[in-house]
C-alpha cells in the first residue's frame, strides 16, 4: 500500500518526525485500523528516500506512544483503541500551538471572543487547502 | 540585498561542536566498515586543501559533508581512495585491511566520470566489471535497469544527467561496504533523484553500508545522513545530528534594538547580522536564555522566532565562516 503521505526535506521539521506524524494522522483518520500491518522499516525507506535510521526513529516514537507494538515474524502492528489515542495526541499539538498563539493573543491585549473568531478564521483557511500535503518547498 | 554584515559570532571560540565519537548507527550491516581520518593535512603550493582534518564514521552510518567550494570535500575523498597522498595524518578503517581490499569494498560516485570517454556506456561497466573482484553482475543489471542507462551511448554524447547516472552503476555495482558520494546528483532529473535515493535507501537498509555524501542539495542530506559536519578551509568546523541541525536552529527577529548594538559574544549565536532597523540573530540550541537576556537588557525589543529547514540552518553557519575570513 502506498504511504498515505509525503516529506519535505526542506520544511523545518525533522523528517523522523514527519514520517510519525503522518501515521498518526493515517491512523487518527482510520486509514490503518487496529491490526493492520504498517510497512517494513526498508519499505518505507525506499518509498520516501529517506536513510533507514530515520524511519527506525519515527517508528520507535510511535511504539514508544502507544500506537503500534512489534509483533513477531510479522511487523509493527496498529494496536487496538489508538485511534482516539492518535486524536488526543493530535489534540495535544494543536494544543502546543494554540498556548502559543493565546500568549500572541495576551501580549496583543485580545480579547476571547476576538481570539475564536481568528482560530475559526484559520479553520476555514487550512479546509480550503485539504488535503493537508507538505508544502513541496524549492530546493537549495 | 539589503542586507549588512554587522558583527560575527564567537570569532575564536569553541565551534566544534558534538561528540567527537561518531554516533553508533542502529543497523550497521555485518561488513560495514568503520573509517576514522586523523589529522590530515595536504598542501598544494600555499594552498592548504586539508589542514588537520579529524572525522570518524561509525560502522553503518551516513555522515554528509558541507561547506563552500574550496572547503576541501573533494580532497578529502581523492585522499580517502588513494588519488591523493597527505603530506600528514592517517585514514584507518576497522576491521583493519590491505589496500586492495579496502579499494575493493569501497564505492567511489564522484562529481565528474572519469573513464575514456570513446567506450559506449556498456564498455564502461564492463571494464570496470573486470577490474573489480566484487562486481555483481545481476545487482549491476538493476541498478542499470533502475538507472535506465542506454548501454550503446558513447560517453562523450552522454548529457550530464546521464553521466551522473553511469557514474551510480561504476561506482556501486559491486555493493560496497563503505559508499563515497562526492556531489552525486549534480544534473540529474527528478526522476532520477528519485530512483537515486531509493537505491541509496536500499542499500542502507539491505547492506547497512557506511556512507560518506558531500552535496550542496542540503535537502538531500536531511533524507539521508544521519549527521552533518560542516568543513572550512580543510578542517570539521562543526558537526551535528541532522535532527538537531533542523530543531535546534532558529532566527530571532529584533525589533527596536538601539543603534550601534553589538551581539555579545556567544557559542549559541551562529550569524547576526542588521537588515533595515531589525536585527537578525541565527541561534543554535535552546532560544530561551537568549530571548531573556535580549529582553532583559533591552525591555522595549520585540522578538519573532522563525523556524528554519536545514538548507537555512546550513547556509548561516557557512556564511558565519565566511564572515571570519
Amino acid at each position: 500500500m502506498p504511504l498515505p503521505f509525503l516529506v519535505n526535506p526542506n520544511a523545518p521539521v525533522p523528517i523522523f518526525r514527519q514520517i510519525a506524524d503522518g501515521f498518526r494522522a493515517a491512523i487518527g483518520r482510520g486509514g490503518y485500523a487496529a491490526g493492520d500491518l504498517l510497512p517494513s522499516v526498508r519499505a518505507i525507506a525506499e518509498e520516501l528516500g529517506v536513510n533507514p535510521n530515520t524511519v527506525h526513529k519515527a517508528i520507535a516514537e510511535l511504539e514508544r506512544d502507544g500506537l503500534v507494538a512489534a509483533e513477531r515474524g510479522r511487523g509493527m502492528v496498529v494496536l487496538a483503541g489508538t485511534r482516539a489515542q492518535a486524536r488526543a495526541s493530535g489534540d495535544e499539538a494543536v494544543m502546543q500551538h494554540l498556548a502559543e498563539a493565546a500568549r500572541l493573543a495576551a501580549a496583543a491585549h485580545m480579547d476571547g471572543e476576538r481570539f475564536e473568531q481568528l482560530a475559526r478564521r484559520a479553520m476555514r483557511a487550512a479546509s480550503t487547502q485539504q488535503p493537508t500535503a507538505p508544502r513541496t518547498g524549492a530546493s537549495s | 540585498m539589503n542586507t549588512t554584515e554587522m558583527s560575527h559570532a564567537s570569532r575564536d571560540s569553541a565551534v566544534l561542536r558534538g561528540s567527537d565519537q561518531a554516533s553508533a548507527s542502529q543497523n550497521p550491516g555485518k561488513d560495514a566498515i568503520e573509517l576514522r581520518c586523523t589529522g590530515l593535512s595536504l598542501r598544494f603550493g600555499k594552498v592548504r586543501a586539508l589542514d588537520g582534518l579529524d572525522l570518524t564514521i561509525a560502522p553503518g552510518e551516513c555522515v554528509g559533508v558541507v561547506g563552500r567550494n574550496g572547503a576541501g570535500k573533494s580532497t578529502l575523498f581523492r585522499s580517502i581512495i588513494g588519488a591523493e597522498t597527505p603530506d600528514a595524518g592517517r585514514i584507518e578503517t576497522t576491521p583493519a585491511m590491505s589496500r586492495v581490499e579496502f579499494l575493493a569494498r569501497t564505492g567511489f560516485v564522484p562529481d565528474t566520470l572519469a573513464i575514456y570517454d570513446w567506450m559506449n556506456a556498456g564498455q564502461a561497466i564492463d571494464f570496470v566489471a573486470a577490474l573489480q573482484p566484487r562486481f555483481d553482475p545481476a545487482w549491476s543489471a538493476e541498478l542499470q535497469s533502475i538507472l535506465g542507462i542506454v548501454r550503446a551511448v558513447k560517453i562523450r554524447d552522454l548529457s550530464r544527467g546521464m553521466q551522473a547516472r553511469l557514474a551510480f552503476v561504476l561506482g556501486l555495482s559491486h555493493r560496497p561496504d563503505l559508499v563515497l558520494l562526492d556531489e552525486p546528483l549534480l544534473g540529474v532529473d527528478a526522476v532520477t533523484h528519485d530512483a537515486v535515493l531509493e537505491v541509496l535507501a536500499r542499500m542502507r537498509s539491505v547492506q547497512g553500508c557506511t556512507m560518506l555524501i558531500a552535496s550542496h542539495q542540503l535537502g538531500d542530506l536531511a533524507r539521508l545522513a544521519d549527521r552533518v559536519v560542516f568543513l572550512d578551509r580543510g578542517r570539521v568546523v562543526e558537526q551535528c545530528e541532522t535532527d538537531e541541525l533542523v530543531t535546534g536552529t532558529h532566527r530571532l527577529i529584533v525589533h527596536g534594538l538601539p543603534l550601534g548594538w553589538r551581539p555579545p559574544v556567544s557559542n549559541a549565536l551562529i550569524l547576526a547580522r542588521r537588515q533595515e532597523s531589525a536585527c537578525i540573530l541565527t541561534v543554535r540550541g535552546d532560544v530561551a536564555p537568549v530571548r531573556e537576556a535580549l529582553v532583559s537588557a533591552h525591555p522595549s525589543v520585540r522578538i519573532e522566532e522563525v523556524a528554519l529547514s536545514i538548507h537555512e540552518a546550513c547556509a548561516d553557519r557557512l556564511r558565519a565562516l565566511e564572515d571570519r575570513t
